[in-house]
């Protein structure tokens, strides 16, 4: 029975209105933007709700299926009825400054700590400088400094009067003290000095040898009395601090006597203001007298910094703040936008001082590890695996539950580092990404598998129901209000619908890529707005469609026009043997198109060898090669069964030069083929595309639509001759959602869609000559297809014995 | 008549590399910027230790006491040439950075001696109070004791570890004579005061109240014009004690004063000098400054 065309109807699957109940999508209620995910939904609950160790989620599935909207959904809903986490901060660690402690606090309390030292510091930088310049503590100091002055001056002031008392000057050199004779109380010159009795002579150097030895033993002693003298200054500074800040801290030890680690923090504050505070509270202090010389002042402790730096020392740094004004309530679910290492983990800033790049534990930064400790972090997987050492880093800080801020080269930094102590870690993680990523971490990281065990499969469709387009229609109402866009009427949200269907390549389904969705609601939307329309109609959807395939379609024109101008030939009517129109597909970015291709088969005696022309040249891939080895196989167990296949076919993609793969050509070569043979003209007007198999079955194909689309648009450049159309597979009309043009041109007669189910078919339809079935006697009938194809390999055959016995070779085949 | 702001066209500093030198540098830089003045560097190579380190038995003890080794003349004349130049260097720096016109000169002798000899090329000489001595207890060098009591020119010392000319925020006080240089005394205290945009309190010595307004109304005239907030002090006390006190008061961040103000009684300009904290600017009366 011969093919007949499709109708119309069959070419796009409509969206029935009357189905539609509302007038807008303003009328419904729905806030479900995201449908068919219930795998997907089941996982996530139950990796939400689980509480051990390595239910750790990730989400794969298309880009725009909602993953991160649903997941996030999902994941502030169980986050808000859990408690807040603790604070955490970081102080000085007075012991190891390199290792800044971490101090837990209940939710809250940070601020308060922070606010109260914060305080306390300011208390005591006013007051602390106070009791340092009270005339109690003027008069202590002074008496210390006096007396260290009094017995260095009197230590001079004896061995000057010695001296003096000998005609010898104790005089200042450039680096020390000399004794030398004086006269007339200027030094004696060498001269005068040489004509001095000798007695004399040795008498002064004697005299200044003696004075000598007893001002180094005496200088020898200044160190000891200055020792002595900061001793005794530092005790005194120590008792006039601790009266100022002892009775300050005491009022804080008492608000937190609860927390043992702020009680120890505290004392330890105390301890060190009361050790420092001379440095620290008094400007210029350096517990050295005024009046000692200055070779001899003694800078003790620390080099000078900034005054403010020096308190930085006791400040808290609120490193993670739970409170409610810094956080919303429940426990905490943070998204990392960017999962640079120290995003992830935290970080220690550095300062710029003098050249050198200092840090110290106020200048430790939380990562987002920390800010969604007690809660969940949300991750883009391929992120996080473009980021150096993020991934690595993740997995080690999950497998030791804690976080621990380091830096990656920070052995090969010449800079201060810290060593902050780490925070004891409990989050759930959602990684968020395409299935090739889990796959590939699943295959190759040994260690995935233990820390995401639970995966959370988005689709790519959904049946195509009336019960899931009247969800679709809520989703898209949904999304709509989501998004602010304008309502879309009855009309147009069927087209989207009808959109959908194409999107997903098949009728019977809808596209679960809510983001595309989105993406053309905003555009149709625009559009409305553009004529001044408050409600989105069908025409703004169509609109949208047509200029999103209008932006993207630069290639598919220029393809077209090539065609048109004859530069790539390809007939649209008339007949022609060995010579088929193919369809292909270019995937260009997001925008795919079909093409029509000539293909030719030409045949000659040989020895059951098809040359695939493709595959000789390498642009033919292994999947096309499979493809024509089969229409071989085709060949020899359809035809003359008892004779050697005796032909030598060859195959080519004319004006193909960017390699072929796949194998929806098959059938197409095999018509080629079988034309060839037959010597049966094919109607050019039809392009043809499905695969075949050995027993002449055709086969479905992907991107149905689009080739048909492609072949149409040349044949309208062409011009209809009503003779034009697409061999199908017959498996492939129920993803047919063809372009409105299509479905009107095949209402008209001028464009037919034929689906195939066998090779018979095919032929039956592109020569207008029946195939022919095989009688009683095994022969085909008189004229058909496959009794002229039949007849042409036996002659092959026959000829090629012949060739054979007159003892001319073919060649080594 | 007025007492004319006594212009300062040319400054000399006296320097030596001690921390404290470099504090009076800094002073007369400061004031010398001021002045829009020259500023000469004198560095004196002290002809004491080089005699002393001719003398082969002298020893150089550290200041430490830790270390005892001869005193090697030539070592102690790159030691000096070093020093000179590191001070040379350090004004150049300064002066270049304010746009000073500059010398330095290195001497070699007493300084004392060098000292009032560039009093005969200068406005104003500036030197430490405490030039190098062994012990502080005497807040006065011997070099500066010796150069205060000369006669000559119009000397400032300075002790910038304990108060600065400028930047603080105390008067210039000026006691007013009644010699024949009073007016000369009082024109360069306004030139400072101007200068440093300081206040100005003039003491006025009086034996009774009567003779002291009088010298109040004559000195207040002839302030007028002089652009200077001025305040009147009358003293009728005399002697060191007495001025100490006095000025304490006041805490002035400099004094000038005559060689021979009556005011100092039977106490010398050096007494005085030894006791304040503040600078003093000594104007000598022998001849006009």
């Amino acid at each position: 029975m011969p093919v007949t065309p499709l109708p119309a109807d069959k070419l796009r699957l409509r969206c029935d209105l009357s189905s539609l109940t509302f007038e807008t999508t303003a009328d419904l209620k729905s806030d479900e933007d995201v449908l068919g995910q219930d795998r997907a939904f089941e996982a996530i609950e139950f990796g939400i709700g689980i509480d051990h160790r390595g239910y750790n989620i990730f989400v794969l599935g298309p880009t725009g299926a909602g993953r991160h909207r649903y997941v996030r959904r999902i994941v502030d809903a169980k986050a808000a009825s859990e408690p807040k986490p603790s604070d955490w901060c970081y102080i000085h660690n007075f012991d190891e400054p390199r290792r800044p402690k971490a101090l837990e606090l209940p939710t809250g309390m940070g601020r308060g700590l922070r606010q109260d030292i914060t305080q306390l510091i300011e208390d005591l930088r006013a007051g602390i400088p106070a009791v340092f310049e009270s005339d109690e503590y003027r008069n202590r100091r002074h008496a210390i400094d006096q007396e260290f002055r009094d017995h260095q001056e009197s230590m001079f002031e004896t061995i000057q009067k010695k001296a003096s008392e000998k005609n010898i000057a104790l005089i200042r050199t450039p680096t020390g003290l000399a004794l030398a004779p004086v006269r007339d109380e200027e030094v004696i010159e060498p001269q005068a000095f040489q004509k001095l009795p000798e007695e004399e002579r040795k008498r002064i150097e004697s005299d200044i040898e003696e004075l000598q030895r007893e001002l180094q033993q005496r200088l020898q002693e200044v160190p000891r009395w200055d020792k002595d003298r900061r001793e005794k200054v530092r005790e005194l500074n120590r008792e006039t601090t601790r009266s100022a800040v002892t009775h300050q801290i005491m009022a804080l030890r008492a608000k937190y006597m609860e927390f043992g680690k702020v009680v120890a923090y505290l004392d330890a504050v105390e301890k060190d203001i009361i050790d420092n505070s001379a440095r620290l509270f008094l400007e210029g202090e350096q517990e050295a007298p005024a009046a000692l010389p200055m070779a001899m002042v003694q800078h003790d402790g620390e080099g000078p910094r900034r005054p403010e730096l020096q308190f930085r020392r006791y400040e808290v740094n609120l490193f993670v703040d739970n409170s409610s004004d810094g956080n919303g309530a429940g426990a905490p679910v943070y998204h990392e936008d960017h999962p640079t290492l120290p995003n992830l983990i935290g970080r220690a800033e550095h300062q710029a001082e003098l050249g050198a790049l200092l840090t110290d534990f106020t200048l430790l930064r939380a990562g987002a590890l920390h800010k969604a400790n007690g809660g969940y972090l949300m991750l883009d997987a391929g992120k996080v695996l473009m980021q150096p050492y993020a991934w690595e880093e993740l997995k080690r800080t999950l497998f030791a539950r804690e976080i621990k801020i380091e830096t990656p080269f920070q052995s090969y930094i010449s800079t201060i580092t810290l060593e902050p102590e780490p925070i004891p870690l409990g989050v759930k993680v959602v990684l968020i990404g395409d299935r090739r990523l889990y796959y590939m971490l699943a295959a190759a990281d040994p260690e995935f598998d233990e820390l995401f065990k639970i995966a959370a499969d988005f689709e790519d469709d959904l049946e195509r129901t009336d019960a899931t387009v009247e969800k679709y229609a809520g989703m898209i109402a949904a999304i709509a209000e989501k998004v602010e866009v304008r309502p879309l009427d009855r009309s147009a949200v069927a087209h989207v619908i009808e959109h959908s269907s194409r999107e997903a390549g098949d009728n019977q389904k809808l596209s679960a890529r809510v983001g595309t969705v989105t993406d053309l609601l905003h555009e149709s939307s625009h559009l409305a707005g553009l004529a001044d329309r408050s409600v989105v109609s069908a025409a703004d959807v169509q609109g949208a469609i047509d200029l999103r395939i209008r932006r993207a379609d630069r290639i598919r024109t220029r393809s077209l026009e090539q065609i048109e101008r004859g530069t790539i030939l390809i007939d649209t009517k008339g007949s022609r043997v060995g010579t088929i129109n193919g369809l292909s597909v270019l995937q260009i970015g997001g925008f795919a198109f079909g093409r029509p291709t000539r293909i030719t088969a030409r045949v000659r005696m040989g020895r059951g060898e098809f040359v695939d022309i493709e595959r000789e040249v390498d642009l033919g891939g292994p999947t096309h090669s499979k493809g024509v080895l089969i229409l071989s196989s085709y060949l020899g167990a359809h035809y003359a069964i008892d004779r050697p296949l005796s032909l030598r076919a060859s195959l080519v993609f004319e004006q193909s030069y960017g390699g072929v793969d796949g194998d929806s050509a098959s059938s197409t070569e095999l018509y080629a083929i079988l034309s060839a043979l037959s010597g049966a003209p094919i109607r050019q007007g039809l392009a043809v595309t499905g695969s075949v198999n050995q027993y002449g079955e055709v086969q479905a194909i992907g991107g149905v639509n689009e080739k048909i689309e492609g072949f149409f648009d040349v044949c309208a450049k062409d011009g209809f001759t009503g003779d034009q159309g697409v061999l199908i597979p017959h498996s492939n009309v129920g993803h047919l959602m063809l372009r409105q043009d299509i479905v009107d041109a095949a209402a008209a007669g001028k464009f037919a869609i034929y689906p195939i189910a066998t090779i018979d078919q095919g032929i039956e339809v592109l020569t207008g000559v029946a195939a022919g079935d095989r009688d009683s006697a095994g022969d085909f009938p008189d004229a058909s297809i496959n009794r002229l194809v039949e007849d042409r390999l036996m002659a092959l055959a026959d000829a090629r014995r012949r060739f054979g016995v007159s003892g001319e070779g073919i060649g080594p085949g | 008549m007025s007492p004319v702001a006594r212009e300062i066209r040319r400054i000399v500093v006296a320097l030596d590399d001690s921390i404290e030198s470099r504090l009076v540098l800094d002073e007369a830089v400061a004031l010398a910027v001021r002045m829009k003045a020259d500023l000469a560097g004198l560095f004196v190579e002290d002809a004491t230790l080089l005699n002393a380190a001719q003398l082969s038995f002298v020893r150089q003890v550290s200041l430490s006491g830790q270390a005892v080794e001869a005193m090697d003349a030539g070592m102690l004349e790159r030691s000096l040439r070093g020093q000179a130049e590191a001070i040379r260097a350090a004004l150049q720096r300064a002066a270049v950075r304010h746009k000073l016109t500059w010398s330095f000169r290195v001497a070699r002798g007493k300084a004392s001696v060098h000292i009032l000899a560039a009093v005969a090329d200068a406005d104003l000489v500036i030197m430490g109070k405490t030039t190098p001595a062994v012990t502080r207890r005497a807040r006065m060098g011997a070099t500066a004791r010796i150069v205060a009591g000369a006669p000559r020119g119009s000397i400032l010392f300075s002790e910038p570890r304990l108060r600065r000319v400028l930047g603080g925020p105390g008067p210039v006080v000026v006691i007013y004579g009644d010699g024949r240089h009073a007016d000369d005394v009082l024109g360069l205290a306004i030139n400072l005061a101007r200068a440093a945009e300081k206040d100005l309190v003039v003491l006025i010595p009086a034996d009774t109240h009567d003779d002291g307004r009088a010298t109040q109304a004559n000195v207040s005239a002839q302030l007028a014009n002089a652009h200077v907030r001025a305040t009147f002090r009358l003293c009728v006390g005399r002697g060191c004690d007495t001025l100490v006190h006095t000025l304490s008061g006041h805490r002035g961040d400099l004094l000038v004063l005559a060689q021979d103000s009556p005011l100092l009684g039977s106490d010398t300009v050096a007494d005085l000098i030894e006791r304040l904290e503040s600078p003093v600017l000594v104007v000598a009366t022998d001849q006009a400054p």
